[in-house]
C-alpha cells in the first residue's frame, strides 16, 4: 500500500475524521435543517389551507351577498306590486268617491233649481196676486160713487148673519 | 244691559194698563166708508141688538171702500168691502202655498 502512495495510519485518521465529521452533521445540522425545512412544509400547507377556507369563504360570502340580492330585488319588487295594486285600489276608489260627490251634487243642484223655480213661480204669483187685489182696490175706490158704496153697504148690512160671531 | 223698573212703576203700569183694558172692553166703535144714515144703522141694530141704546163711537175710514168694521172691546167684526177682498187675497195665497 505505501508502493502505492497510500498512507493506512493518514488514511485511518481520515475514516475516523469522516466518520466523527458525519456524526456531527448528523446530529448538529442535519436534523435541525431536516426539522426546520419540515416546518416550512407544514407552515405552507398551513397557509395553503387557510387559503382555501377564505377562498371557500369569499365564494359563501358572494354566494350569499346574491342570495341576498335576489331576496332584497324580490322584496322590492313584491312592495311595488303591492304598491301598485294599492294605488290602484286607491284610485279606482278616489274614482268612485268622486262619481258619487258629483251625482250627489247634480241631484242637489238640480233639488235647488227646481226649488228656487218653484220659489219664484210662488212669488210671482203672490205678485199678481197682490197687484191684482191693488188694481181692484184703487178700481173699485175710483169707480163707486157714493150712491154705489151705499148701495152695497146696505146689502152688506141687510146679508150679515143675525147673532154675528164676534171674533177677536 | 237690562234696565232695572222699580216695583213702584211696574205697579203703576199695571195699573194703567187694566185701567185702559177697562175702558176699552166697553167701547164700540164703528168704522164705514161713508158715514152711516139712520137706515143703515137700524139695519146694524136690528142684526146686533147689543148695540142698540150703547154708546157707539162713528168713525169714517174711505180706505174701506163700502161695508163697516165694527169693534166691540177687543173683538172685531170686519164686513168692508176692503176686508173682503184682504180676505179673498189672504185665501189665494193659502191655496198658492
Amino acid at each position: 500500500m505505501e508502493n502505492l502512495g497510500i498512507d493506512p495510519k493518514l488514511m485511518l485518521a481520515q475514516i475516523v475524521n469522516f466518520v466523527l465529521f458525519f456524526i456531527i452533521v448528523k446530529k448538529f445540522i442535519a436534523k435541525p435543517f431536516i426539522q426546520f425545512i419540515a416546518n416550512e412544509k407544514k407552515k405552507e400547507k398551513d397557509k395553503e389551507r387557510i387559503l382555501e377556507e377564505v377562498k371557500k369563504s369569499e365564494e359563501e360570502c358572494l354566494a350569499k351577498e346574491q342570495e341576498l340580492k335576489l331576496r332584497t330585488k324580490k322584496v322590492m319588487t313584491d312592495a311595488l306590486d303591492e304598491a301598485k295594486k294599492e294605488t290602484t285600489t286607491f284610485k279606482s276608489e278616489m274614482m268612485r268617491q268622486a262619481e258619487k260627490e258629483v251625482s250627489e251634487m247634480k241631484v242637489r243642484a238640480q233639488k235647488q233649481l227646481t226649488d228656487e223655480r218653484e220659489e219664484l213661480h210662488t212669488q210671482m204669483k203672490d205678485q199678481t196676486l197682490n197687484l191684482s187685489v191693488s188694481i181692484v182696490t184703487e178700481a173699485l175706490k175710483e169707480s163707486l160713487d157714493e150712491e154705489s158704496k151705499r148701495k152695497v153697504t146696505k146689502h152688506i148690512l141687510s146679508n150679515m148673519p143675525s147673532q154675528i160671531a164676534v171674533k177677536n | 244691559m237690562s234696565m232695572k223698573i222699580h216695583g213702584y212703576i211696574k205697579e203703576n203700569l199695571k195699573k194703567r194698563l187694566i185701567e185702559d183694558l177697562e175702558k176699552e172692553k166697553g167701547k164700540i166703535v164703528v168704522f164705514s166708508a161713508l158715514s152711516l144714515s139712520d137706515e143703515e144703522k137700524e139695519l146694524l141694530y136690528a142684526k146686533i141688538p147689543r148695540l142698540k141704546g150703547a154708546y157707539i163711537e162713528f168713525i169714517t175710514d174711505r180706505n174701506l171702500i163700502a161695508g163697516v168694521i165694527i169693534k166691540i172691546g177687543s173683538k172685531v167684526i170686519d164686513l168692508s168691502l176692503k176686508g173682503q177682498l184682504n180676505n179673498l187675497a189672504q185665501l189665494a195665497y193659502e191655496t198658492n202655498r
